[in-house]
């Protein structure tokens, strides 16, 4: 059988452990991205991850992360309409990013983006973090989220306008 | 945007700090050992349970004679209640939320056409596991061949503004033990439910800082597709082409995105005309629209601005 066949495969120890290796690192910082705290952050991850092992998820073979990130942006939407979430983390003070040691000086020139792009509304953020951060397709998107490639589209267009607004400071939000 | 398309190394860079370690690994392996002895507790306690089950009821067969068989139970349907932005303080005063006097719902103000019942500026309400719906002053009455399933029976009569938050049917206007039902064809937009003997409407809408539950989109909160014989903006214009209604509210569906659980304050309205007789509501300011929560949708507006020219 090729590696590129549509082999399916439960998740063993092995390949969780693989998994886990190849991407937590991203599903949590999706969610961190998120939700603005790192604490739920871990927690979702650690939802997500579970959820993998107890589930035992039949995935097509480069299906794995599409699914991972799927769980987790649901997760983090009920977190985020949870009256927990609207008491607690906003809150909160703003948004911390977590820089590598060596990253401090350009910290001042991106977090602004960063911020902007946490302050979009769910279904626009869920868009912007798979489309530009982690690379998804319109269709990939839209296979992911359930939703028509329109919608995808149109709200992308919506997120880039909002996140204008924010970043010249006169959203009306 | 060039900016976001540098997001990956900007987020990068921003969160190189963070990342999934032993010790999340760690917590997410021994969470999942916790659950699987669970599932297997539970699964034993679930065979256990069935077999007791089957003997409770071979032994209950047995005791009743036949024509004295109890009646089934039939359970209620449960649905998950999800609150919607920000719960209103411990501290807020009753009053802010209704306002003082005698709740009447069948007074309303003659020559209106509002969306809301006028009975004393109080809101006449009736809430259902964590859905809540308002009485509409028109129609003021509803007939009876519109009634639908029976969503069962106010179990509580309250006069607390925010009504009660342990999932059961409760009114303020409703008396207990009066039955609710959905209207037919459009489960999840009306409930309609007897008022000082006439069948009245209540359309779903948000309130005290709760619109919609679970996963639910406009679409659950107001199931209009199909059925829809006219759309009237105001200021725009009115469609009365069955299909280009049903396009312009598919549109509306599509499109529209989750803004808030407040309720526009403004006097332009969307009707919607359904072919039952009955017309929906709702508030609408530039892009925004809301009945049951806010949400914001310029594609419907441009497109119905369009079709009414």
């Amino acid at each position: 059988m090729s590696e590129a066949s549509t082999a399916q495969s439960s998740i063993t120890e092995m390949n969780f452990a693989d998994l886990y290796e190849r991407f937590a690192t991203d599903v949590l910082r999706v969610c961190y991205f998120y939700l603005g705290d790192r604490q739920k952050a871990e927690d979702v991850c650690q939802d997500v991850f579970v959820k993998l092992i107890s589930t035992q998820p039949e995935l097509k073979a480069g299906s794995e992360k599409a699914w991972l990130l799927k769980v987790a942006l649901n997760r983090c939407k009920d977190l985020w309409r949870g009256a927990w979430f609207k008491r607690v983390v906003l809150g909160s003070p703003a948004f911390e990013l977590v820089p590598a040691p060596d990253d401090f000086e350009r910290l001042a020139d991106e977090e602004q983006m960063m911020s902007a792009v946490n302050q979009l509304p769910p279904d626009f953020k869920e868009i912007v973090l798979l489309h530009y951060y982690q690379g998804y397709g319109i269709s990939e998107i839209s296979e992911m989220l359930s939703l028509p490639e329109g919608t995808i589209s149109s709200r992308l267009s919506r997120s880039r306008k909002r996140l204008e607004k924010i970043l010249k400071g006169d959203d009306a939000r | 945007m060039t900016e976001l398309d540098k997001l990956p190394q900007i987020a990068d860079r921003a969160l190189g700090g963070l990342e999934a370690g032993p010790e999340l690994r760690y917590r997410i392996q021994m969470q999942a050992l916790k659950q699987r002895k669970r599932q297997k507790i539970s699964l034993y306690a679930t065979k256990g349970a069935a077999l007791a089950c089957c003997a409770a009821l071979l032994f209950a067969l047995l005791a009743f004679p036949k024509d004295q068989a109890p009646m089934n139970m039939v359970s209620a349907p449960v649905i998950t209640s999800m609150p919607l932005g920000q719960d209103v303080p411990d501290t807020a005063s009753d009053d802010s939320l209704l306002l003082k006097g005698e709740i009447s719902a069948t007074r309303r103000a003659e020559g209106t056409s509002g969306i809301w019942e006028e009975g004393q500026g109080s809101f006449p309400l009736v809430s259902i596991k964590g859905a809540t719906y308002r009485l509409l002053t028109v129609p003021s009455s509803v007939d009876r061949a519109l009634r639908g399933d029976s969503l069962g029976s106010i179990e509580e009569f309250t006069t607390e503004p925010s009504l009660s938050d342990s999932g059961i049917l409760s009114s303020n206007t409703v008396p207990a033990g009066t039955d609710v039902y959905a209207v037919s064809g459009f489960k999840g937009t009306f409930v309609c439910a007897e008022v000082n003997g006439v069948d009245r409407l209540f359309q779903r809408v948000s309130f005290n800082g709760r619109a919609t539950t679970g996963k639910e989109g406009l679409q659950d909160t107001l199931q209009a597709s199909g059925h829809v014989k006219s759309l009237s903006l105001t200021g725009v214009g009115t469609v009365t082409d069955t299909a280009v209604c049903e396009d312009l509210m598919k549109t509306l569906f599509d499109s529209a995105v989750f803004d808030s659980t407040s309720t526009l304050n403004t006097s332009s309205t969307l009707v919607i005309e359904l072919d039952n007789g009955l017309s929906a509501q709702m508030l609408v300011r530039e892009d925004k629209l809301s009945a049951c929560g806010t949400w914001s949708s310029p594609e419907f507006i441009e497109a119905f601005t369009k079709a009414a020219k």
